[in-house]
């Protein structure tokens, strides 16, 4: 289903989408419930998220928080990559975990919204 | 569409002209070349697009007839027509409040660390990892 969107993307209308389910063999109801309910929550708990720390737009990166908007070339992203990279060994060598460092590092001390 | 062509010929000289003329005031070709503009531009559409405020450009004759007609009619000229009336007042409207109009929105700031949760999304790689990249996309 992902890639059938993808390849309509000039489509998104509500017609279109069942017409893809359903050329896909999906359980049809399954998947109206799905797309009215859990999905839509989803997809709206997700844009509300992303609109709170700034994200207006597509596509958006968080790099371990650190914001990299729109079509960006290789190298701003590998910059960045190697940077965080760099913070998170240097944490872990003190003694966070890994498995806690996301948790920790950018969840608790991150910025829970953009200031306006 | 003849009258685009002139419009924005018009305008993009008139705004030349008001340019240089702030430059140097004193320039008294200057003045008469905008003079001579301005006298131009009611000769060939009348009203300035500011003063049109939702009624048809007041242009003279059977080119402002042919307008004001378009402007009317449900047809794709006169969409176009109407269309094209609304982003000149908007253009105008802009232009005297200084460009405050249309200001983006605040980004984010690339050096700050924002909390953006995981919850359950779609993901690729290890479930714990030192760098955890958060795309926000769309299917376009």
């Amino acid at each position: 289903m992902y890639d059938k969107v993808f390849a309509n993307f000039r489509n998104y209308g509500d017609a279109k989408m069942t017409e893809l389910a359903s050329s896909l063999g999906l359980d049809m109801d399954q998947f109206k419930r799905d797309k009215d309910g859990i999905c839509k929550k989803t997809l709206q708990k997700d844009r509300a998220e992303l609109a709170r720390v700034g994200a207006g737009g597509t596509p958006a990166f968080f790099i371990n928080g650190r914001f990299l908007g729109g079509n960006q070339p290789y190298g701003r992203f590998k910059a960045l990559v190697d940077e965080e990279l760099k913070k998170a060994q240097a944490r872990v060598a003190q003694g966070t975990k890994v498995e806690d460092y996301y948790n920790e590092f950018v969840l608790k001390k991150g910025l829970k919204a953009l200031k306006r | 569409m003849k009258r685009i062509g002139i419009t924005i010929g018009v305008g993009i000289l008139s705004m030349g002209v008001a340019a240089c003329t702030k430059a140097s005031s004193s320039d008294k070709k200057l003045d008469q070349i905008a003079s001579d503009v301005a006298a131009l531009k009611k000769q060939l559409v009348g009203d300035t697009p500011a003063n049109a405020k939702g009624k048809a450009p007041g242009a003279k004759g059977m080119a402002g007839r042919l307008q004001r007609r378009a402007l009317n009619n449900n047809t794709p000229l006169g969409r176009i027509e109407r269309h094209l009336a609304r982003m000149e007042r908007m253009i105008a409207r802009g232009s005297m409040r200084g460009g405050a109009r249309g200001r983006r929105p605040p980004r984010p700031d690339a050096k700050t660390v924002y909390s953006v949760p995981l919850n359950n999304s779609a993901s690729v790689g290890p479930k714990h990892a030192l760098v955890t990249m958060v795309e926000g996309f769309d299917f376009a």
